[in-house]
């Protein structure tokens, strides 16, 4: 078990807003990271700027000890680090099975596609239902089934999420949560980025909080789950 | 008369469904209208008149011209659109810099082969053969034919092929696409590629057909093939396909029982009536702002 990703002092500008102030974040190869924060604490900022999707000011990322930083995004997917983003953002116009497809682009190895949507498949069989099916026209948590299910035809080494149970019923976000735990089993690395702290801590192993473009505060999952301060503000004090 | 009109409607329609191909294509990957195009389609046609006259043999002239368009349809978007696009440009400024290009192109096109019309050197026999009351020649059913082929082709690379995939990919979400390890300005070059040499293709078709290539022609299939990509419904491939031939029917329908002095202004009227009508064209998404 290494170090499977390491941020140092990253910092990323929007013109002239400054989104994140120098983070420091470390994901280790096995474990479940997760990054909890208020809306427009940078997030989201964050895992688009590992995936090289927004420029990063200062700050270096590295991956598996190789420095990413400034590498643009087709080459990052490439090594192996993938991201689900935020609002599913899946081809409405394609297929499931086209979109599949789509996440599986940069394999070459035939066999191992199969076998990836083999898998996808058995996480999401209701993926093989709709196969045929245009994408735009599935139900809310059928499409984060598949931005989720895209993502894992990849075959990351790192896998993003970035608000995966964003306008999901609560029964549905139980079980997106218990299949993000599957997948992990499975033998992926996650990072994912959460409203929904309570839960999204109660799976991770580590967790960091970013408040307004900093890390406030880190710690194991189970720790921060009860540490009063993090009850408070993003567990609703229960 | 019906059916002759149809027949030289079909041909001059081939002509225009390539072209519009191409405005297409490129609209549905960058959401950019490509006022350079009708001028990469003169250079198309240009190149392989000269070549021909300066004595090569067709197939030379042929591939002259459609690696010459095709090396300027690539050169505009890593030249041009590229460090545009690392700027974050404004759509505007795209629109502006592609009718720079086609004005550069139009007068390098003036200062290299003259201001004067190049007349096509007649390369395909002319023989005709009649269909009931009409007459068709051979160089039209080969237009026709050719056409439908190419189209087919692209079809396929569209819709089959991985690179084809990153391109809708890219025209429905570009983040996304990028996401999926799409290396976007690749596709996106290879679009342009792709695009000019079809509109080599049809300034080639162009020229044969009507035995010369002047400066005229960039600009009034420019505007006709424009006409027949909206029509079709822009960024969609099917569409600019029926919108050439239709324009180019319509147009030839005009000529034999209206007026054939006033034929080009059937583009514009067709383009006027569906911007009325259904702006989103046949073929088109209701939702036009991401095609």
């Amino acid at each position: 078990m290494g170090e499977l990703l390491r941020i140092e002092g990253l910092k990323v500008n929007y013109g002239n807003i400054k989104a994140l102030h120098g983070i420091d974040l470390v994901v280790e190869e096995g474990q479940i990271v997760t990054l909890i924060g208020s809306n427009g604490a940078g997030k989201s900022t964050t895992m688009n700027a590992i995936s090289g999707i927004v420029k990063t000011a200062e700050g270096k990322i590295l991956f598996r000890g190789q420095d990413i930083t400034g590498k643009s995004s087709d080459f990052i997917v490439k090594n192996g680090i993938i991201l689900a983003p935020e609002g599913r953002q899946i081809f409405p116009r394609m297929t499931v099975h086209e979109n599949l497809m789509m996440g599986a682009l940069t394999i070459k190895d035939r066999a191992q596609v199969a076998k990836s949507l083999e898998e996808v498949f058995e996480l999401f069989p209701i993926l093989k239902e709709r196969d045929k099916q245009i994408a735009g026209t599935l139900s809310g948590c059928e499409q984060q089934m598949l931005a989720v299910g895209r993502a894992l035809m990849g075959s990351p080494k790192l896998l993003m999420l970035d608000e995966p149970s964003l306008g999901l019923a609560p029964l549905i976000i139980k079980e997106i949560f218990s299949l993000i735990e599957r997948i992990h089993k499975m033998g992926t690395t996650i990072l994912l980025v959460e409203q929904n702290a309570k839960m999204a801590l109660s799976i991770s192993d580590y967790g960091y909080v970013l408040e307004t473009g900093d890390i406030t505060m880190q710690g194991k999952g189970s720790d921060l789950l009860n540490d009063p301060k993090v009850r408070a503000a993003y567990l609703g004090g229960m | 008369m019906f059916l002759q009109q149809l027949i030289n409607g079909l041909t001059i329609g081939s002509s225009y469904a390539l072209v519009a191909v191409g405005y297409s294509m490129v609209f549905g990957v960058l959401e950019l209208t490509n006022f350079a195009h009708s001028s990469v389609f003169m250079l198309g046609g240009y190149v392989a008149a000269v070549a021909l006259r300066g004595g090569l043999p067709l197939w030379l002239a042929v591939l002259l011209s459609i690696g010459t368009c095709a090396l300027f349809g690539m050169l505009t978007d890593r030249c041009a659109l590229m460090p545009m696009r690392k700027r974050g440009a404004s759509r505007v400024s795209y629109l502006i810099a592609t009718i720079g290009i086609s004005t550069f192109l139009q007068n390098l096109i003036m200062l290299v082969f003259g201001s004067e019309a190049i007349p096509f050197k007649e390369v395909f026999p002319r023989t005709k053969f009649s269909i009931g009351n009409a007459t068709m020649s051979y160089l039209q059913v080969f237009t026709i034919l050719l056409t439908l082929v190419l189209m087919a082709a692209t079809s396929l690379l569209v819709y089959k092929t991985k690179i084809g995939a990153s391109m809708r990919a890219i025209a429905q979400n570009q983040t996304a696409a990028k996401l999926m390890g799409v290396n976007t300005d690749l596709v996106i070059t290879f679009t342009f590629l792709l695009g000019s040499a079809l509109a080599a293709v049809a300034g080639i078709m162009f020229g044969m057909y009507y035995y010369s290539v002047d400066l005229q022609m960039g600009f009034t299939v420019g505007m006709k093939t424009f006409a027949s990509a909206v029509l079709g419904g822009i960024g969609s491939l099917p569409g600019a396909v029926v919108g050439g031939f239709t324009i180019g029917v319509l147009e030839s329908m005009f000529a034999g029982y209206v007026s054939s002095g006033f034929k080009d202004a059937v583009g514009f009227i067709v383009l006027i009536v569906v911007l009325l009508i259904r702006p989103a064209g046949l073929f088109g998404q209701k939702k036009i702002s991401k095609v």
